[in-house]
Protein backbone atom coordinates (compact mmCIF):
# COMPACT_ATOMS: atom_id res chain seq x y z
CA UNK A 1 0.00 0.00 0.00
CA UNK A 2 1.21 3.50 -0.71
CA UNK A 3 0.02 7.10 -0.88
CA UNK A 4 -0.27 9.67 -3.61
CA UNK A 5 2.52 12.20 -3.19
CA UNK A 6 0.24 15.22 -3.33
CA UNK A 7 -2.15 13.79 -0.72
CA UNK A 8 0.78 12.92 1.50
CA UNK A 9 2.21 16.45 1.23
CA UNK A 10 -1.18 18.06 1.81
CA UNK A 11 -1.43 16.22 5.11
CA UNK A 12 2.06 17.39 6.07
CA UNK A 13 1.14 20.96 5.15
CA UNK A 14 -1.96 20.76 7.31
CA UNK A 15 0.11 19.92 10.37
CA UNK A 16 3.02 22.24 9.59
CA UNK A 17 3.59 25.15 11.93
CA UNK A 18 6.95 26.94 11.73
CA UNK A 19 9.16 24.11 10.51
CA UNK A 20 11.92 24.71 7.99
CA UNK A 21 11.18 22.32 5.13
CA UNK A 22 13.84 21.26 2.66
CA UNK A 23 12.76 19.39 -0.43
CA UNK A 24 14.83 17.38 -2.87
CA UNK A 25 13.90 16.99 -6.51
CA UNK A 26 10.51 15.40 -7.06
CA UNK A 27 8.79 16.73 -3.97
CA UNK A 28 9.92 20.31 -4.61
CA UNK A 29 7.32 21.51 -7.08
CA UNK A 30 4.36 19.89 -5.35
CA UNK A 31 5.47 21.13 -1.92
CA UNK A 32 5.91 24.71 -3.04
CA UNK A 33 2.42 24.64 -4.54
CA UNK A 34 0.88 23.04 -1.46
CA UNK A 35 2.75 24.85 1.32
CA UNK A 36 4.43 28.02 0.02
CA UNK A 37 6.65 29.62 2.67
CA UNK A 38 9.80 31.63 3.10
CA UNK A 39 10.91 28.69 5.22
CA UNK A 40 10.98 26.33 2.23
CA UNK A 41 14.22 25.53 0.49
CA UNK A 42 14.57 23.37 -2.62
CA UNK A 43 17.67 21.26 -3.02
CA UNK A 44 17.72 20.54 -6.74
CA UNK A 45 21.40 20.84 -7.43
CA UNK A 46 23.30 17.91 -5.95
CA UNK A 47 21.59 14.56 -5.60
CA UNK A 48 22.05 13.04 -2.17
CA UNK A 49 22.89 16.20 -0.25
CA UNK A 50 19.47 17.54 0.80
CA UNK A 51 19.64 15.74 4.13
CA UNK A 52 23.19 16.85 4.85
CA UNK A 53 22.16 20.43 4.13
CA UNK A 54 19.28 19.93 6.54
CA UNK A 55 21.59 18.43 9.13
CA UNK A 56 23.81 21.51 9.01
CA UNK A 57 20.76 23.72 9.33
CA UNK A 58 19.45 21.74 12.30
CA UNK A 59 22.81 22.04 14.06
CA UNK A 60 22.95 25.76 13.34
CA UNK A 61 19.38 26.45 14.47
CA UNK A 62 18.42 24.22 17.40
CA UNK A 63 15.43 26.54 17.95
CA UNK A 64 13.85 25.41 14.66
CA UNK A 65 12.55 22.04 13.58
CA UNK A 66 14.06 21.02 10.25
CA UNK A 67 12.06 18.67 8.03
CA UNK A 68 13.77 17.09 5.03
CA UNK A 69 11.80 15.48 2.19
CA UNK A 70 14.36 13.37 0.37
CA UNK A 71 13.79 10.70 -2.25
CA UNK A 72 14.78 7.06 -1.90
CA UNK A 73 17.20 7.35 -4.82
CA UNK A 74 18.90 10.30 -3.19
CA UNK A 75 19.27 8.41 0.08
CA UNK A 76 20.76 5.42 -1.76
CA UNK A 77 23.36 7.74 -3.24
CA UNK A 78 24.48 8.83 0.20
CA UNK A 79 23.64 6.12 2.73
CA UNK A 80 26.66 7.01 4.86
CA UNK A 81 24.90 10.21 5.84
CA UNK A 82 22.70 8.19 8.18
CA UNK A 83 25.76 7.43 10.28
CA UNK A 84 26.72 11.10 10.24
CA UNK A 85 23.18 12.07 11.30
CA UNK A 86 23.16 9.46 14.07
CA UNK A 87 26.45 10.84 15.37
CA UNK A 88 25.38 14.48 15.35
CA UNK A 89 21.91 13.50 16.60
CA UNK A 90 20.14 16.85 16.47
CA UNK A 91 16.80 16.56 18.29
CA UNK A 92 15.19 18.99 15.84
CA UNK A 93 15.87 16.96 12.67
CA UNK A 94 13.16 15.04 10.79
CA UNK A 95 14.23 13.05 7.74
CA UNK A 96 11.28 11.85 5.67
CA UNK A 97 12.21 9.50 2.84
CA UNK A 98 9.76 9.57 -0.04
CA UNK A 99 9.91 5.95 -1.13
CA UNK A 100 8.48 5.31 -4.60
CA UNK A 101 11.07 2.69 -5.55
CA UNK A 102 12.17 4.38 -8.78
CA UNK A 103 14.40 7.11 -10.18
CA UNK A 104 11.47 9.22 -11.27
CA UNK A 105 13.33 12.17 -12.78
CA UNK A 106 15.05 10.03 -15.33
CA UNK A 107 12.02 8.06 -16.43
CA UNK A 108 11.14 5.66 -13.65
CA UNK A 109 14.04 3.21 -13.65
CA UNK A 110 13.91 0.83 -10.69
CA UNK A 111 16.27 1.42 -7.76
CA UNK A 112 18.82 -1.42 -7.49
CA UNK A 113 17.65 -4.40 -5.46
CA UNK A 114 14.62 -2.43 -4.29
CA UNK A 115 12.57 -5.54 -3.50
CA UNK A 116 15.03 -6.38 -0.73
CA UNK A 117 15.78 -2.84 0.33
CA UNK A 118 14.89 -2.13 3.97
CA UNK A 119 15.72 1.44 4.92
CA UNK A 120 14.50 1.02 8.49
CA UNK A 121 16.92 -1.84 9.11
CA UNK A 122 19.76 0.23 7.71
CA UNK A 123 18.78 3.21 9.86
CA UNK A 124 18.48 1.00 12.94
CA UNK A 125 21.87 -0.49 12.14
CA UNK A 126 23.64 2.87 12.27
CA UNK A 127 22.11 3.73 15.61
CA UNK A 128 19.04 5.77 14.73
CA UNK A 129 16.19 4.89 17.04
CA UNK A 130 13.21 7.13 16.16
CA UNK A 131 12.05 5.09 13.21
CA UNK A 132 8.72 5.05 11.41
CA UNK A 133 7.13 3.80 8.22
CA UNK A 134 3.90 5.12 6.75
CA UNK A 135 2.04 3.49 3.88
CA UNK A 136 -1.52 4.76 4.17
CA UNK A 137 -2.86 8.28 4.28
CA UNK A 138 -5.08 7.82 7.28
CA UNK A 139 -2.27 6.69 9.58
CA UNK A 140 0.11 9.33 8.20
CA UNK A 141 -2.39 12.10 8.80
CA UNK A 142 -3.23 10.81 12.27
CA UNK A 143 0.34 10.37 13.47
CA UNK A 144 1.98 13.44 11.92
CA UNK A 145 1.33 15.81 14.85
CA UNK A 146 2.99 13.36 17.22
CA UNK A 147 5.83 12.68 14.79
CA UNK A 148 6.68 16.37 14.54
CA UNK A 149 6.75 16.66 18.34
CA UNK A 150 9.14 13.75 18.81
CA UNK A 151 12.68 14.41 19.89
CA UNK A 152 14.87 13.55 16.91
CA UNK A 153 16.66 12.68 14.91
CA UNK A 154 13.56 11.12 13.40
CA UNK A 155 13.80 8.87 10.35
CA UNK A 156 10.63 7.93 8.50
CA UNK A 157 10.00 6.03 5.31
CA UNK A 158 6.92 7.30 3.49
CA UNK A 159 5.63 4.93 0.82
CA UNK A 160 4.30 6.89 -2.14
CA UNK A 161 3.28 6.03 -5.68
CA UNK A 162 5.28 7.12 -8.71
CA UNK A 163 3.38 9.92 -10.39
CA UNK A 164 3.59 12.65 -12.98
CA UNK A 165 4.63 15.52 -10.72
CA UNK A 166 8.18 15.13 -11.98
CA UNK A 167 7.16 16.70 -15.28
CA UNK A 168 6.48 19.96 -13.47
CA UNK A 169 9.40 19.44 -11.11
CA UNK A 170 11.89 19.50 -13.98
CA UNK A 171 10.76 22.97 -15.02
CA UNK A 172 10.63 24.04 -11.40
CA UNK A 173 14.18 22.82 -10.77
CA UNK A 174 15.41 24.72 -13.81
CA UNK A 175 13.74 27.87 -12.52
CA UNK A 176 15.21 27.42 -9.03
CA UNK A 177 18.69 26.78 -10.36
CA UNK A 178 18.51 29.86 -12.57
CA UNK A 179 18.03 31.97 -9.44
CA UNK A 180 20.16 30.01 -6.97
CA UNK A 181 21.73 33.00 -5.34
CA UNK A 182 18.41 34.77 -4.85
CA UNK A 183 16.68 31.79 -3.22
CA UNK A 184 19.62 31.01 -0.93
CA UNK A 185 19.84 34.67 0.15
CA UNK A 186 16.08 34.89 0.74
CA UNK A 187 16.12 31.73 2.84
CA UNK A 188 19.04 32.92 4.92
CA UNK A 189 17.47 36.32 5.48
CA UNK A 190 14.20 34.69 6.54
CA UNK A 191 16.11 32.70 9.13
CA UNK A 192 17.88 35.79 10.39
CA UNK A 193 14.64 37.64 11.14
CA UNK A 194 12.86 37.01 14.42
CA UNK A 195 9.60 35.11 13.95
CA UNK B 1 44.42 4.59 17.23
CA UNK B 2 47.74 5.90 16.00
CA UNK B 3 49.12 8.49 18.39
CA UNK B 4 50.62 11.66 16.99
CA UNK B 5 52.42 14.42 18.74
CA UNK B 6 50.25 17.49 19.17
CA UNK B 7 52.18 19.56 16.70
CA UNK B 8 52.75 23.24 16.93
CA UNK B 9 51.16 23.42 13.49
CA UNK B 10 47.89 21.86 14.63
CA UNK B 11 47.73 24.16 17.62
CA UNK B 12 48.47 27.18 15.45
CA UNK B 13 45.87 26.11 12.88
CA UNK B 14 43.12 25.72 15.46
CA UNK B 15 44.09 29.00 17.13
CA UNK B 16 43.94 30.72 13.74
CA UNK B 17 40.49 29.30 13.00
CA UNK B 18 39.25 30.45 16.40
CA UNK B 19 40.72 33.87 15.76
CA UNK B 20 38.90 34.01 12.39
CA UNK B 21 35.58 33.44 14.13
CA UNK B 22 34.98 29.96 12.75
CA UNK B 23 32.29 28.04 14.61
CA UNK B 24 32.38 24.49 13.20
CA UNK B 25 34.95 22.22 11.56
CA UNK B 26 33.21 19.75 9.26
CA UNK B 27 35.74 17.07 8.57
CA UNK B 28 36.89 13.60 7.68
CA UNK B 29 40.30 12.73 9.15
CA UNK B 30 43.37 12.66 6.93
CA UNK B 31 47.00 11.91 7.62
CA UNK B 32 47.87 15.55 6.98
CA UNK B 33 45.53 16.78 9.72
CA UNK B 34 45.48 13.80 12.06
CA UNK B 35 47.05 15.68 14.92
CA UNK B 36 44.35 18.27 14.68
CA UNK B 37 41.54 16.34 16.30
CA UNK B 38 43.07 16.24 19.75
CA UNK B 39 43.64 19.98 19.59
CA UNK B 40 40.11 20.56 18.32
CA UNK B 41 38.70 18.64 21.27
CA UNK B 42 40.19 21.26 23.56
CA UNK B 43 39.00 24.25 21.54
CA UNK B 44 35.69 26.05 21.33
CA UNK B 45 35.29 24.92 17.70
CA UNK B 46 32.64 22.26 17.22
CA UNK B 47 33.70 19.23 15.20
CA UNK B 48 31.13 17.69 12.86
CA UNK B 49 32.53 14.34 11.69
CA UNK B 50 31.32 12.96 8.34
CA UNK B 51 31.56 9.64 6.52
CA UNK B 52 32.18 11.06 3.04
CA UNK B 53 33.57 14.42 2.03
CA UNK B 54 30.61 15.44 -0.14
CA UNK B 55 28.53 15.39 3.02
CA UNK B 56 30.83 18.01 4.50
CA UNK B 57 29.94 20.50 1.79
CA UNK B 58 26.19 19.99 2.33
CA UNK B 59 26.48 20.28 6.11
CA UNK B 60 28.66 23.39 5.87
CA UNK B 61 26.13 24.96 3.47
CA UNK B 62 23.33 24.29 5.95
CA UNK B 63 25.36 25.63 8.85
CA UNK B 64 26.04 28.81 6.89
CA UNK B 65 22.37 29.30 5.99
CA UNK B 66 21.60 28.91 9.69
CA UNK B 67 23.96 31.75 10.56
CA UNK B 68 27.15 29.89 11.51
CA UNK B 69 30.71 30.14 10.18
CA UNK B 70 31.85 26.62 9.33
CA UNK B 71 35.04 25.47 7.65
CA UNK B 72 35.55 22.22 5.79
CA UNK B 73 38.69 20.19 6.46
CA UNK B 74 39.39 17.19 4.21
CA UNK B 75 42.18 15.53 2.28
CA UNK B 76 42.73 16.27 -1.41
CA UNK B 77 41.36 12.82 -2.30
CA UNK B 78 38.18 13.69 -0.45
CA UNK B 79 37.99 17.11 -2.02
CA UNK B 80 37.95 15.38 -5.39
CA UNK B 81 35.18 13.09 -4.13
CA UNK B 82 33.14 16.10 -3.03
CA UNK B 83 33.23 17.68 -6.47
CA UNK B 84 29.51 17.56 -7.26
CA UNK B 85 28.64 19.14 -3.93
CA UNK B 86 31.14 21.94 -4.46
CA UNK B 87 29.75 22.48 -7.96
CA UNK B 88 26.10 22.21 -6.99
CA UNK B 89 26.01 23.85 -3.57
CA UNK B 90 28.99 25.93 -2.52
CA UNK B 91 29.60 27.75 -5.80
CA UNK B 92 26.06 28.49 -7.11
CA UNK B 93 24.60 29.34 -3.72
CA UNK B 94 27.48 31.78 -3.17
CA UNK B 95 28.42 30.28 0.15
CA UNK B 96 31.58 31.51 1.86
CA UNK B 97 33.27 28.18 2.37
CA UNK B 98 36.87 28.04 3.58
CA UNK B 99 38.27 24.66 2.53
CA UNK B 100 41.34 23.38 4.39
CA UNK B 101 42.69 20.58 2.25
CA UNK B 102 45.39 18.12 3.26
CA UNK B 103 47.87 18.00 0.40
CA UNK B 104 48.65 14.29 0.12
CA UNK B 105 51.56 13.71 -2.22
CA UNK B 106 53.00 17.20 -1.93
CA UNK B 107 56.70 17.54 -2.59
CA UNK B 108 58.47 20.69 -1.45
CA UNK B 109 60.90 22.70 -3.52
CA UNK B 110 59.35 21.92 -6.88
CA UNK B 111 60.25 18.25 -6.74
CA UNK B 112 58.06 16.20 -9.09
CA UNK B 113 55.06 14.59 -7.38
CA UNK B 114 54.32 10.91 -7.92
CA UNK B 115 50.99 10.63 -6.09
CA UNK B 116 48.06 11.47 -8.39
CA UNK B 117 46.20 12.92 -5.40
CA UNK B 118 48.84 15.63 -5.38
CA UNK B 119 49.39 15.88 -9.12
CA UNK B 120 45.77 16.66 -9.95
CA UNK B 121 44.86 18.87 -6.99
CA UNK B 122 45.95 22.30 -8.18
CA UNK B 123 44.82 21.76 -11.80
CA UNK B 124 41.36 20.78 -10.52
CA UNK B 125 41.15 23.85 -8.28
CA UNK B 126 42.14 26.01 -11.23
CA UNK B 127 39.59 24.31 -13.49
CA UNK B 128 36.80 24.98 -10.98
CA UNK B 129 37.89 28.58 -10.49
CA UNK B 130 38.65 28.09 -6.80
CA UNK B 131 41.38 30.35 -5.51
CA UNK B 132 43.89 28.64 -3.24
CA UNK B 133 46.85 29.23 -0.97
CA UNK B 134 49.58 26.81 -0.01
CA UNK B 135 50.73 26.40 3.56
CA UNK B 136 53.97 24.55 2.92
CA UNK B 137 56.44 22.93 5.29
CA UNK B 138 57.50 26.38 6.46
CA UNK B 139 53.93 26.73 7.75
CA UNK B 140 52.83 30.29 6.97
CA UNK B 141 49.82 30.17 9.28
CA UNK B 142 48.76 33.65 8.21
CA UNK B 143 47.34 32.07 5.06
CA UNK B 144 44.73 30.30 7.21
CA UNK B 145 43.34 33.76 7.94
CA UNK B 146 43.73 34.89 4.35
CA UNK B 147 41.73 31.97 2.97
CA UNK B 148 38.99 32.36 5.55
CA UNK B 149 38.62 36.08 5.04
CA UNK B 150 38.67 35.81 1.26
CA UNK B 151 35.95 33.19 1.28
CA UNK B 152 33.75 35.55 3.30
CA UNK B 153 34.63 38.59 1.20
CA UNK B 154 33.88 36.85 -2.08
CA UNK B 155 31.08 34.47 -1.00
CA UNK B 156 32.88 31.57 -2.60
CA UNK B 157 34.87 28.51 -1.64
CA UNK B 158 38.54 29.36 -1.13
CA UNK B 159 41.06 26.60 -0.48
CA UNK B 160 44.05 26.54 1.84
CA UNK B 161 46.27 23.58 1.03
CA UNK B 162 47.92 22.08 4.07
CA UNK B 163 51.25 20.53 3.23
CA UNK B 164 52.93 21.21 6.53
CA UNK B 165 51.45 18.74 8.96
CA UNK B 166 52.72 15.59 7.30
CA UNK B 167 56.26 16.62 8.20
CA UNK B 168 55.41 16.37 11.89
CA UNK B 169 53.94 12.86 12.06
CA UNK B 170 55.71 10.56 14.47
Amino acid sequence: MSMKRTECLKALAKHRTDELVLTAWQSSYAWHQISPSKYNFSSVRTMGECSTFGLGLALARPDKRVVVLEGDGSLCMNLGMLLTIATAAPPNFYQLIMHNRVYETTGGQTIPNVDHLDFLSIARGVGLSRLHRYSDLETWDLELPGLLRESGPVFAVVDIQPDETHIFSLDFATKIRARDTFYAKRFREALAKPT
Amino acid sequence: MVQHQLSTFSQALVAALEDCGATHVVSLPSTETSGLYEVLAQSRLRLVPVCREGEAIGIAAGLYCGGQKPVVMVQNTGFMESGDSVRGLAIPLRIPMPLYIGYRGYKPGGQPMTDTAGIYLEPILKAWGIKYYLVGPDGDIGLVHTGFQEAWETNRPVAVLLAAEQETLT
